[in-house]
């Protein structure tokens, strides 16, 4: 008996320990299996742009002509509905149900982009019940390769100032281009920012970074700030005075528009971080410039609040690359708006 | 005693093969007993989100791939653009073992590859369907494929030739090409299936029952 209890002792502590060990290596397993899942969905993340699903919440009318969901409305065009796969309400139906799907699950993919939606009314003056407009159609504008989304506004004097309210945002696509997703992302992008009356150099490189490195459009690419550098006939950067794609000015610079203002918004991402942009705009919004701003923002403005976004002084940049602009403080803009203001009140 | 011992032994053997025997043949014909659709789990996504709502009424589409020539010569990366495939592409919120790919679609598809990933992100072809002329495809994979990623790309549906007529013209020996050459697939919904396993309680749909529900929800529209 005394012989035997120390074995008992042993066996029942060897044991002990190999089911302490075999818990111990099925938790490292575990966690091994999480990290390597984890690490399996963010390199599918990479290869291909995916969405979740979302509660779209489609109402239909009986034709199909229009539906809408919780931030749209579509309306199929008349000249659309002469195309064969759109002349019966149950191909828009269709059509329409799964594209509502697809541009709520875009809207929150943008939303997470920028912090801030249309339907945020404190950003936008966006009223509650309004919607985006969507309008499909074969041709738009005579082409088939343009895309547009406009925003409209009101402007009303309160308390001695301007203000404005967004009174509809309309996005216009030929089908050909609506079908493609770097297009959607892009024009969403100008959805969600056109109000802040961005110069148009900057709208559009910001637009083209949604729709190159969270969309993966191959349509736009970089270029070197300097060695693709073109000037005006001022000797400024010829970006700047870029009036956007409809401008019969810069026609065959258009392309190069494009890449250039992408590449100085993609290169202040990487030297500044995802939250940049997030901050830039929540700046913007706190001291509402976009509402009392008469017309378009000035680059000397947009560079203020980029620096202030940034915690460092960005003139020399952009000076650097042939930009025309002057350091401002933030009392500086305020005046220069106030004083724009008096004269058109005057 | 020695020989009593074998036959004994023998038969307790024999026991124990028929009965994991018939285990192995109840898992096999399991086939009929199928998991619940792996595409609606919580926190799947795909690249387009119609085709995994559950909804055979929004239908989605296939995404173009995109060419990665973005530096090669500009006429080569057009044409190639031109000529790319689609692609339906379903991630899961973590790997499951598929059996069973159903796909329906709108446009008939008439050709496409089913392709899985592994954990590195690298892709493997798994079934071809040649041929195919029907809306739904049900596609039995013939191994067991633990995965997290599935795509289909497709190679051609029943709109390619008319959107050839419109993009291709040939006049004087040349062809000129001024648009895509293959067609998206319109997709219904894209589903994913495996077997029911003793921890999916509740879960599993018979292929009978699953057909069943399609069909009433077919009906309804």
């Amino acid at each position: 008996m005394k012989l035997r209890d120390p074995w008992k002792t042993i066996i029942g502590s060897s044991w002990l320990f190999v089911i302490f060990f075999f818990t111990i290596s099925c938790t490292q397993l575990n966690e091994v299996h999480r990290r390597r899942t984890l690490e399996a969905r963010n390199n599918l993340k990479k290869q291909y742009v995916t969405m979740a699903r979302s509660d779209p919440g489609i109402l239909d009318s009986s034709s199909s002509l229009k539906l809408e969901s919780k931030h749209y409305v579509l309306i199929f065009s008349e000249d659309i509905q002469k195309l064969k796969d759109y002349d019966s309400a149950d191909e828009r139906r269709g059509v329409g149900h799964g594209s509502l799907v697809y541009m709520e699950s875009l809207y929150n993919f943008v939303h997470d982009i920028f912090g801030f939606e249309p339907s945020n009314q404190d950003v936008y003056g966006f009223e509650p019940n309004q919607k985006i407009r969507i309008v499909l159609h074969d041709f738009y504008n005579g082409s088939k390769h343009q895309a547009v989304t406009q925003t409209q506004s009101r402007t009303e004097y309160q308390n001695g100032e301007f203000i404005k309210k967004i009174t509809g945002i309309q996005m216009d696509f030929p089908i050909e281009m609506y079908n493609q997703r770097p297009v959607k992302a892009h024009e969403l992008a100008h959805a969600f920012t056109n109000i802040y009356l961005l110069p148009t150099w900057f709208a559009e490189g910001i637009a083209v970074l949604v729709e190159v490195e969270y969309a993966e459009g191959n349509e736009h690419g970089k270029v070197d700030l300097h060695d693709d550098l073109k000037l005006d006939l001022d000797g400024v950067n010829a970006a700047q005075s870029w009036r956007g794609h409809g401008s019969a000015t810069l026609g065959p610079l258009t392309h190069w528009c494009y890449n250039y203002s992408y590449s100085i918004v993609s290169e202040l991402k990487q030297r500044y971080g995802s939250q940049f942009y997030p901050n830039f705009f929540r700046l913007i919004e706190e001291d509402r410039l976009h509402q009392k701003l008469p017309g378009a923002m000035k680059d000397s403005f947009l560079v203020y609040y980029l620096s202030q976004s940034a915690g460092e002084d960005l003139i020399p940049f952009f000076q650097d690359l042939k930009f025309k602009v002057s350091k401002l403080s933030r009392n500086d803009i305020l005046v220069m708006i106030q004083q724009m203001n008096l004269t058109i009140t005057q | 005693m020695k020989l009593q011992e074998i036959i004994q032994l023998t038969f307790v053997a024999s026991l124990v093969l028929m009965g994991a025997g018939c285990k192995a043949l109840q898992n096999f014909s399991a086939g009929q007993e199928w998991s619940s659709n792996y595409a609606l789990m919580e926190g799947a996504q795909a690249n387009d989100p119609a085709i995994i709502d559950g909804d055979l009424k929004t239908v989605g589409q296939t995404q173009y791939v995109e060419s990665s020539m973005s530096g090669e010569d500009n006429y080569v990366r057009t044409m190639a653009t031109y000529a790319a495939p689609s692609e339906a592409v379903v991630i899961l919120p973590e790997p499951k073992a598929i059996h069973r790919v159903v796909i329906h679609s709108a446009n008939v598809i008439q050709m496409l590859d089913i392709w899985i990933t592994d954990s590195n992100g690298k892709w493997e072809k798994v079934k071809e369907v040649k041929s195919n002329k029907e809306n739904k495809i049900d596609i039995r994979l013939t191994r067991t494929i633990h995965t997290a990623g599935v795509r289909a790309r497709i190679r051609k549906t029943v709109d390619d030739a008319a959107l050839r007529r419109k993009n291709v013209r040939r006049g004087f020996g040349f062809r000129q090409i001024g648009g895509k050459t293959k067609a998206q697939a319109k997709i219904a919904e894209f589903e994913l299936y495996g077997f029911v396993t003793g921890t999916e309680p509740g879960a599993a749909v018979s292929e009978v029952k699953d057909d069943e529900a399609e069909l009433d929800l077919l009906l309804s529209q």
